[in-house]
């Protein structure tokens, strides 16, 4: 799983960040994030498109609300995941965490595949649902 | 297709006109027939009429755009309707624009006839106008409209009247026009002229007709010639007189009778524009004995040598003697016709009426066939639907204020009450129903998107109302 989210997480380079990367890597972090992120994801949109499936969230830009939340938990998830194993791996070593923003850009990055794979979902299941079918088009 | 030719006649007899076509716009069954109504009035700008006329057209142009590609899978607007002439009205020769002595040429009849005509004509009576009708006269009327069979209108009813075809007649009789037609017409028919290739026909057709007693007044006014206080005596006349000479020799295959004690008065008018009575329930109840005879068997409807076999004679009665009428308060038989249809056709009215315009980005309105703010603007829509959305509503209000009122709709529900809408029923509501009131009505219409086959943009949208609104009001109130 991990050798899967790494190439997601690091963009092919290009959101890699040095040793916070490898250090989420041979930590075997990501899989938890991307898990999270992906399971969440269809979870998530099948709520909006099955549950909710309501004439009052019909419009694109409550489409866009509802995923836009969970950019932001699944933003919250890999904030705590990342800073919580790291610091407790340096912690053990008894050395000061060496990252600041690397957590900030890992969430932002955990955020845009939240919205690219909920976007995806979205297109895959809204042919089925009643009041959402064309939304957000 | 075979027709029914319904002549309306007199003010009473457009206003069932109208009630009728309300419950064929809201889809009551016609027994697969095509509806020609003939409305027989000398009065020409009478206010019934002209708005009975607006609202036939308006029916007609709604049914022929969505009929145009193939029959339309909709129960609203289902019927067919169409006209002998351009204004659906017969018109009756010489009986404009005169005084009722010129008409019978009075001034030049002998001494003697001119005694004999004081015998059966008063002197208001000889100097009436005819323009605004026989002002409840029948010996007016049975004189003017003795000349029918003379009409180029009715020559052409004759000449289309086909196998299978049924004719009624609408009249009251306690007036002038109704009570003096409705005999002479049924004489003109059975006895057409042996010219017509039809006669045979016309003489063995099935004919029902509906004979409407007292159920409003007028309030006195000393410059009238329309006194109230005539009415029951005019009617006690006029059912002597059927009883020998219509029912008396089963000159009529169903006869109906209907009228109500409970009723109110209305501003006396002699006619023209003037006269433009409320809605009453008497008149929905008068188009129910039309969709009754429709719906009867030939077997029951054949004649012999002109006469009927086995006449049928109706009443009509109410459940509850109430002063305002719910369908509870209506027998089986009316409730089942007009609850579901009348409901339907009513969240039809709201809908296009208050919600319409904020739900045209929603799925059921963004599919293949689009239903968009420019589909609305286009005559279809915005001229037809909404003219017999107005009529409609002002048909339902006219009914409520009436006496005996008839009042199956609380008129003013809104935005958060919409299934309150049914008076006396309390809407179901399902434990994981998405959507209430409107956002309930979307959902459905969404729903049903799918299974609307129809490509124009006419058909579709009222497939699709008929459809959903049938699943709504079954849903909510079934």
């Amino acid at each position: 799983m991990n050798e899967i989210f790494a190439p997601l997480y690091e963009g092919w380079g290009l959101f890699w960040l040095g040793d916070f990367s490898n250090d989420l890597y041979s930590n075997n972090l990501y899989t938890p994030v991307g898990l999270t992120m992906l399971v969440s994801s269809i979870i998530w949109m099948a709520i909006y498109y099955y549950v909710i499936d309501h004439p009052r969230f019909a419009k694109a830009w409550h489409w866009l609300v509802w995923i836009l939340v969970l950019c932001g938990i699944n933003f919250a998830v890999a904030n705590y995941v990342s800073f919580s194993q790291l610091t407790e791996l340096y912690t053990g070593q008894e050395k000061d965490v060496p990252y600041y923003s690397e957590f900030t850009t890992f969430s932002f990055v955990n955020a845009l595949w939240t919205f690219i794979v909920a976007f995806a979902v979205s297109l895959l299941i809204k042919g089925k649902s009643v009041m959402c079918r064309r939304t957000p088009f | 297709m075979a027709k029914l030719y319904l002549f309306g006649i007199g003010g009473t007899g457009s206003r069932v006109i109208k009630s009728l076509t309300m419950l064929l716009s809201a889809g009551i069954d016609f027994n697969g027939y095509e509806l020609v109504p003939i409305i027989i009035d000398p009065d020409s700008a009478n206010g019934d009429v002209t708005r009975t006329v607006e609202i036939l057209k308006a029916y007609q142009h709604v049914h022929e755009r969505i009929n145009k590609e193939k029959k339309a899978e909709s129960s609203f607007f289902n019927t067919p309707i169409s006209g002998i002439s351009q204004n659906f009205r017969l018109e009756i020769k010489g009986s404009h624009n005169e005084e009722f002595r010129e008409y019978i040429g009075y001034s030049e009849l002998s001494e003697n006839n001119k005694a004999l005509i004081s015998i059966l004509f008063s002197e208001d009576n000889l100097r009436a106008d005819m323009e605004v009708g026989f002002k409840g006269n029948p010996n007016i009327g049975s004189v003017v409209l003795n000349q029918f069979s003379e009409s180029e209108d009715f020559v052409k009813f004759a000449s289309d009247f086909s196998a299978g075809d049924r004719i009624f007649i609408i009249s009251s009789i306690f007036g002038g026009t109704g009570a003096a037609g409705f005999p002479l017409l049924l004489k003109n028919i059975k006895n057409a002229d042996h010219t017509l290739p039809t006669w045979a026909l016309l003489k063995e057709a099935p004919i029902g007709a509906i004979s409407i007693l007292p159920y409003f007044g007028v309030w006195p006014d000393p410059k009238s010639k329309i006194d109230k206080a005539t009415f029951i005596s005019k009617t006690k006349a006029a059912l002597d007189y059927y009883n020998k000479n219509v029912s008396g020799n089963n000159s009529l295959n169903a006869l109906y009778y209907i009228g109500d004690e409970v009723n109110k008065d209305y501003e006396n008018h002699e006619g023209s524009t003037f006269q433009k009575n409320d809605a009453h329930f008497i008149e929905l109840a008068s188009a129910l004995a039309i969709v009754d005879f429709v719906a009867t068997d030939d077997s029951y409807l054949q004649n012999v040598n002109g006469r009927a076999t086995t006449p049928l004679y109706k009443e009509y009665g109410v459940l509850n003697d109430a002063e305002t009428l719910t369908f509870g308060d209506l027998g089986n038989g009316s409730q089942h016709r007009l609850r579901e249809a009348l409901t339907k056709f009513t969240l039809f009215n709201l809908y296009t009426e208050n919600h319409i315009h904020s739900s045209l980005d929603l799925p059921w309105a963004t599919g293949s066939v689009k239903i968009d703010r420019q589909f609305l603007g286009q005559p279809f829509f915005n001229t037809y639907i909404r003219s017999i959305n107005k009529h409609y509503w002002e048909w339902l209000t006219e009914l409520k204020r009436n006496k005996r009122s008839f009042a199956p709709f609380d008129l003013k529900v809104g935005y958060n009450n919409l299934f309150e809408l049914v008076a006396g029923t309390k809407a179901k509501k399902g434990l994981f129903e998405r959507g209430s009131n409107y956002s309930r009505v979307d959902y459905v219409l969404s729903r049903t998107e799918p299974k609307v086959k129809a490509k124009s943009q006419d058909t579709f949208f009222i497939e699709l109302f008929d459809k959903a609104l049938e699943d709504v009001t079954r849903e909510k109130f079934g």
